[in-house]
This record gives C-alpha cells, sequence and structure tokens, in this order.
C-alpha cells in the first residue's frame, strides 16, 4: 500500500500535518480517496525528512506553491514523486503576470514527476510546456453519501427559482451578469444567487427588475439545502475548471445551463452546453426549452444523473489514479 | 448627407476635434468611412457643439461610459448616439463589476444602438438592453497590405510569428504560441516583447528560437512580419483580430482561436479552441510545413474572403443598416 502526502495552500505557513479527512466535496476529498496524510502550508524546513516517509506527494497548485513543488522536488530522494494538481482555472497561465508567476508555473510543470488536471481536454495544451506525464484525474464526488437526498421531485417545485452561479462584486470573471440577464428570457423566475456586498448591487438589481434572493457565503449543507429547490441553474462561466456548481446541481437532480469550459457541465449536459458569449441564441433557445418542453427537461436531468452514477464515481477515479502511478513509476 | 462625429478616448479629458482621419487598420479607418469628424476626450464641455450632428459614434471603454450616458442625456433625441464596442467581448466580466459594469449596461442601455466588432457577440450584447445591436467591424486597408505579400516558395527560413507579449499582455497567450512553435523543428519565432532582458533567460532554458522587437509602426510591422511563414494567435480574447487579417492580407495563413471574428471568418481550417483542442492545433501547425497544397489552400481561402467580405462597400453597407435599425426605418 503506498503512502501519499496531500499538500494543499495556506499562505506564509509552514508545512503542517492534518491527519486524514473526512469525504467532502473539495480537495479534502481527494485527499480522502486517496487515503491521504493532510497536509498545508506553502513552505517547508530544510530538511524534508517528514515528507521523505511518503511514496507521492501531491500538491494543490496555485501561485503560492510553484516554488514549494520546485524545492520538493529538489529536496526529496527520487523513489518520493511528486505531483502537481491543477487547481484554479486552466487559463491562469495567461491570467498571472508572467513574471515571475508564470514562469515559475511552467518550470513547475518541468520539475514535477507529473502533472494531473482537473479538465480532460487541457490535458494537451499544459503538455505543450513539459515532457512529463499529464493526465486527467479530477475530483470525488460525494453522490451516494450526500447529495442524492436533496433531490426534490419536480412536482413540489412550484415557484421557478434559477440558480445562478458567480458572484457579481467579488468575482465577475465568471460571468454571473450574463447569466443574470439571461433569466429574464423566461417570465416570472425567481433568482438565488451568492453576493457578499449586497448593498452595492440592490439599486442596480431594482432597476433591471431582477426579483432575486441573495444570500452571503455558506457551508456546504446550508448550499444543498437552499439550492435545492431551484428549477434550473446558470453557470455559463468560461474559466476552465471543474465545474462544481454544475456538480452539484446535476446531483440534486436539477438541469443546468453553461459553457463547455468546464469539465463537469460538458461531461452532464451535453445539450445545455454552448460557448458562453458568442451562442447565445442557442442558449436562450433551451432555457426556455426547459420551460416548456418536460420531457427535454427530464431527458436533460436524467442523462446527467446516469453519468454521475457510471462516470463521477471513486471507482473511476481510482482506476485514473492507479493509471497516474504507473505513468510516473514508468518514466 | 448625414453628419457623423467619431469619439475615442484620450488622456485629454475635454473633448477635442481632430478632423477627419485617413484610411487605416484601425479605429482611425472606421473614422474615414463614415466620413466622420474625430473627436478625442472623455468629457464634453460643449454640447452645443455636438448639436451640427446626426450621429456620435463613442469608442467605448471604461473612460467612455460615463460620456455616453451624459451625452445621450444632454442632447436633442434627433441627434443618435451609437456606441462602438473596442476591447473584447468578456469586457463586461473582467472589469470591476462596481462601478465599471453597472455603468457599461448602463451605456447600452441608454445608447440608440450599439456596434460590435465580432459578429457573434451581437446576442450577448443584446441580452442586456433593448437598443439596436449590429456587427460593424473595422475597414480593412487590403490595396495597401497587398503590396507586402511575399511568395511562400521564397520564405526560405521558416519564421512564425507569435500574436500578444510575454510581459505586458500574458492574456494574448503568447506563451501558448511560443511552445506550439517549437513542435517543428528548425523554426524560429518572431515576437513583439518590450522587455526583453527579462525573458531572455527562459526563452533560453526553454529552447524556443525567438527574434524579439519592441513596439513598431505599421509600416515597419507589415515589413517584418511579411517574411513569416505561419501566424500564431491563440488568443481567448474575444475581439475582431487584426493580427490574424494583417498576417492573411500578406498571405500568410494563421492557426488561431474562434472568438476572433476574422480568424474565423478567414481560416476555418485554422481556427481551434486555444485550450482544448491542442493535438487538433499541433497537428493543423506541423501540417502547414509537410502539406504545401493544404498551406496554399488556407491562404487563397483567406485571400479569397478578404477581397469579397473585408471591403469598404462591405463595411458602408453595414454602417448603412445600423443607422436604418437606429432611425426605425429599418424594415427587418
Amino acid at each position: 500500500m503506498s503512502k501519499v502526502a496531500f499538500i494543499a495552500p495556506a499562505v506564509n505557513q509552514e508545512l503542517y500535518n492534518h491527519g486524514k479527512q473526512l469525504f467532502e466535496h473539495s480537495i479534502a476529498g481527494t485527499a480522502h480517496v486517496l487515503d491521504a496524510d493532510f497536509w498545508s502550508g506553502d513552505h517547508c524546513s530544510p530538511n524534508y525528512r517528514d515528507l521523505e516517509e511518503y511514496d507521492y506527494v501531491f500538491i494543490n497548485e496555485n501561485c503560492e506553491m510553484y516554488q514549494l513543488t520546485i524545492d520538493l522536488r529538489e529536496g526529496l530522494p527520487p523513489k518520493t514523486k511528486v505531483i502537481g494538481y491543477a487547481d484554479g482555472a486552466y487559463q491562469d497561465l495567461t491570467r498571472m503576470p508572467f513574471m515571475p508567476h508564470g514562469m515559475l508555473l511552467i518550470k513547475m510543470l518541468k520539475t514535477v514527476d507529473a502533472f494531473v488536471t482537473l479538465v480532460e481536454d487541457a490535458v494537451g495544451y499544459y503538455k505543450l510546456f513539459t515532457d512529463k506525464p499529464v493526465a486527467y484525474l479530477g475530483m470525488p464526488f460525494p453522490y451516494e453519501k450526500k447529495v442524492r437526498q436533496f433531490q426534490i421531485p419536480l412536482e413540489q417545485k412550484r415557484e421557478k427559482w434559477i440558480a445562478v452561479a458567480g458572484q457579481l462584486t467579488h468575482c465577475p470573471l465568471k460571468n454571473c451578469i450574463g447569466n443574470l440577464f439571461l433569466t429574464k428570457k423566461a417570465e416570472k423566475v425567481k433568482i438565488l444567487f451568492l453576493e457578499p456586498q449586497p448593498d452595492k448591487v440592490k439599486s442596480f438589481l431594482d432597476e433591471n427588475n431582477f426579483a432575486v434572493a441573495i444570500h452571503n457565503h455558506i457551508v456546504q449543507d446550508d448550499f444543498f439545502k437552499e439550492y435545492s429547490r431551484c428549477y434550473i441553474g446558470i453557470n455559463l462561466d468560461p474559466l476552465g475548471s471543474l465545474g462544481r456548481f454544475s456538480l452539484d446541481l446535476a446531483g440534486m437532480g436539477i438541469p443546468v445551463i453553461g459553457g463547455p469550459a468546464q469539465q463537469h457541465q460538458k461531461m452532464l449536459f451535453p445539450q445545455l452546453t454552448f460557448e458562453p458569449f458568442l451562442e447565445v441564441p442557442k442558449i436562450v433557445s433551451a432555457y426556455q426549452k426547459l420551460f416548456s418542453d418536460l420531457g427535454f427537461y427530464n431527458e436533460c436531468r436524467d442523462y446527467a444523473l446516469h453519468i454521475i452514477e457510471t462516470e463521477i464515481t471513486n471507482e473511476k477515479f481510482m482506476v485514473r489514479w492507479n493509471n497516474i502511478k504507473e505513468l510516473v513509476n514508468n518514466v | 448627407m448625414s453628419k457623423v462625429a467619431f469619439l475615442a478616448p484620450a488622456a485629454t479629458k475635454g473633448l477635442r476635434k481632430h478632423g477627419k482621419s485617413d484610411i487605416s487598420h484601425s479605429i482611425g479607418g472606421v473614422a474615414h468611412l463614415m466620413d466622420a469628424d474625430t473627436y478625442f476626450g472623455v468629457k464634453c464641455n460643449d454640447y452645443k457643439e455636438m448639436e451640427q450632428y446626426d450621429y456620435l459614434v463613442i469608442n467605448q471603454s471604461t473612460t467612455m461610459y460615463r460620456l455616453t450616458m451624459e451625452l445621450r442625456e444632454n442632447l436633442p433625441s434627433r441627434i443618435k448616439i451609437i456606441a462602438f464596442a473596442d476591447g473584447a467581448h468578456q469586457d463586461l466580466t473582467r472589469i470591476p463589476f462596481a462601478p465599471d459594469g453597472m455603468l457599461l449596461i448602463k451605456a447600452l442601455q441608454v445608447s440608440d444602438g450599439f456596434a460590435s466588432i465580432v459578429e457573434d457577440a451581437v446576442d450577448y450584447y443584446s441580452l442586456f438592453a433593448n437598443k439596436p445591436c449590429s456587427f460593424l467591424g473595422i475597414p480593412f486597408p487590403y490595396e495597401e497590405v497587398k503590396k507586402f505579400q511575399i511568395p511562400p516558395q521564397q520564405k526560405h527560413d521558416k519564421l512564425v510569428a507569435i500574436n500578444g507579449q510575454l510581459t505586458n499582455a500574458p492574456l494574448r497567450n503568447s506563451i501558448g504560441g511560443l511552445f506550439l512553435a517549437k513542435k517543428v523543428k528548425g523554426v524560429r519565432a518572431l515576437l513583439c516583447e518590450p522587455e526583453r532582458d527579462k525573458v531572455a533567460n527562459f526563452l533560453l532554458e526553454n529552447h524556443i528560437v525567438v527574434d524579439i522587437h519592441s513596439t513598431i509602426n505599421y509600416t515597419e510591422f507589415y515589413r517584418r512580419y511579411s517574411k513569416c511563414y505561419v501566424g500564431i494567435s491563440l488568443d481567448p480574447l474575444g475581439s475582431w483580430g487584426r493580427y490574424s487579417l494583417d498576417l492573411a492580407g500578406m498571405g500568410i495563413p494563421v492557426i488561431g482561436g474562434p472568438v476572433q471574428h476574422t480568424q474565423k471568418k478567414l481560416f476555418p481550417q485554422l481556427t481551434f479552441d486555444p485550450f482544448l483542442e491542442m493535438p487538433k492545433i499541433i497537428s493543423a501547425y506541423q501540417r502547414l510545413f509537410s502539406d504545401l497544397s493544404f498551406y496554399n489552400e488556407c491562404r487563397n481561402y483567406a485571400l479569397n474572403i478578404i477581397q469579397r467580405e473585408f471591403t469598404n462597400e462591405k463595411f458602408v453597407s453595414r454602417w448603412d443598416n445600423l443607422r436604418r435599425m437606429v432611425d426605425g426605418t429599418d424594415k427587418n
């Protein structure tokens, strides 16, 4: 049985071992399924001794972790394999300052023993920058254990609540504004979305006649409880990442309209996946069809649930992980 | 004959009249074909002066949203205010929502019409306003650019033009272009990078053979880049796609992304998602070097489209349509 350490970022903190994790829908869930010790921090004492006991050191990458990754690969014996785990969006290399972050990211990709991604189609892009193995891993999803219990039968959803992804003030990049204005293409809908600064956007939302319920940050269980009442989700996010919003809603039996850059949106809802800026007529048409055609609604919903049950399983995750280990050890 | 003013952003505050513009591949070219008076500035101190015009076309950027609203508020309704999209169609998601995003939406809602430089993005803008919105584009001085065409058989060095800059504009994905260039042996890349010293070591360590130049004027751009065999513009920002068009006009095939208007129109066989279709991108790039008939097919298709679709006549016809929509005389 191989020993794995999973390292998550914690700014200005020396690496610290938190032990094993529970199964959550987050990077901690990855550590759980890998049976890894969960570490956090962004730098390491010079002797690296504590990490030498592991066969695989798995690092959740962001710009604070590139240097640590490079240092660990230099400092640890070759028998301990260092694996970079993509976080954020695959466009990050073009979204951060090239100096020093972009250069460090490329150096990290070339230094690690392997790099694993959250988006299957982005593997080829990362491969441009390194000769090391790059593969899709994804993230586990606690469907049976948690999310499934939040499914509400459609006939109980009398009000047409629309779940809108993103935040207006904090994260405009996720195109929350496009999601919001799309909702207006159907009548009598109510919108549920996260916005930590409601005072700043209230008059704008009033002027544009949005019926919204705004909430602040909430814990996972409250998210599932609140959003389970929604009829449809909109997630026209152009950032290429896991697509957790689409997956969470799909797990509760809610169809989501979204963009092709997110792994789970594309996998789960092929009939509801469109380029967020350039395919608006198709988006509007699909959105309206979800209200007018119950057969189409159920087809989208059932397809997503089928894919969750057959493809987004811990077993499939472990098969991918075992393949990656093989790739790393055969180099 | 209607009178048009074209307003562009500038560091100076009060609007200043610069008169007529020459034809060029820029917003100046737009003003030229509209026979517009060009103004630069971000604030109007003399509304009376603006009252002489029938149409005010305002080149939009964050500094121009307020001006657009103020002009609409203070000028009589017979003068039509038309917002002209500049930047990328993703801008609404790239600027701070409060206040810039809110102001952009308000500018869209108060303008009498909106002109986009990406045809497929018209409906995205239309989400936010009930006003007429249509594709206009930018004129292209092909007859001038044509002079820089060099037959591919005369290009012995395999020089690859890379769009973007590493330090100043990483968003344009020049890093992807540079690493793609390496997928063919013996090529040299040509790149604009004003901070050469800062990236020289990185390029050397990564075995990227590249000729770097600093910012240059149009003529120098055409002179230098006409020597290139292939261009790479894997830019994910949705805009006009001037780089692809300039190179196409010189007879150079360009590999690029689908969100740029000209790339998609000119090079359908060389257009791919810049991040998600890398195996296809590499294959098309290598084929341009190994298959001369494919190369010529891509090149000739683009030249044909330029001569048929990127003409002043087509631009003026779109401008006339937009005016009719704004005036409410368009029957469609």
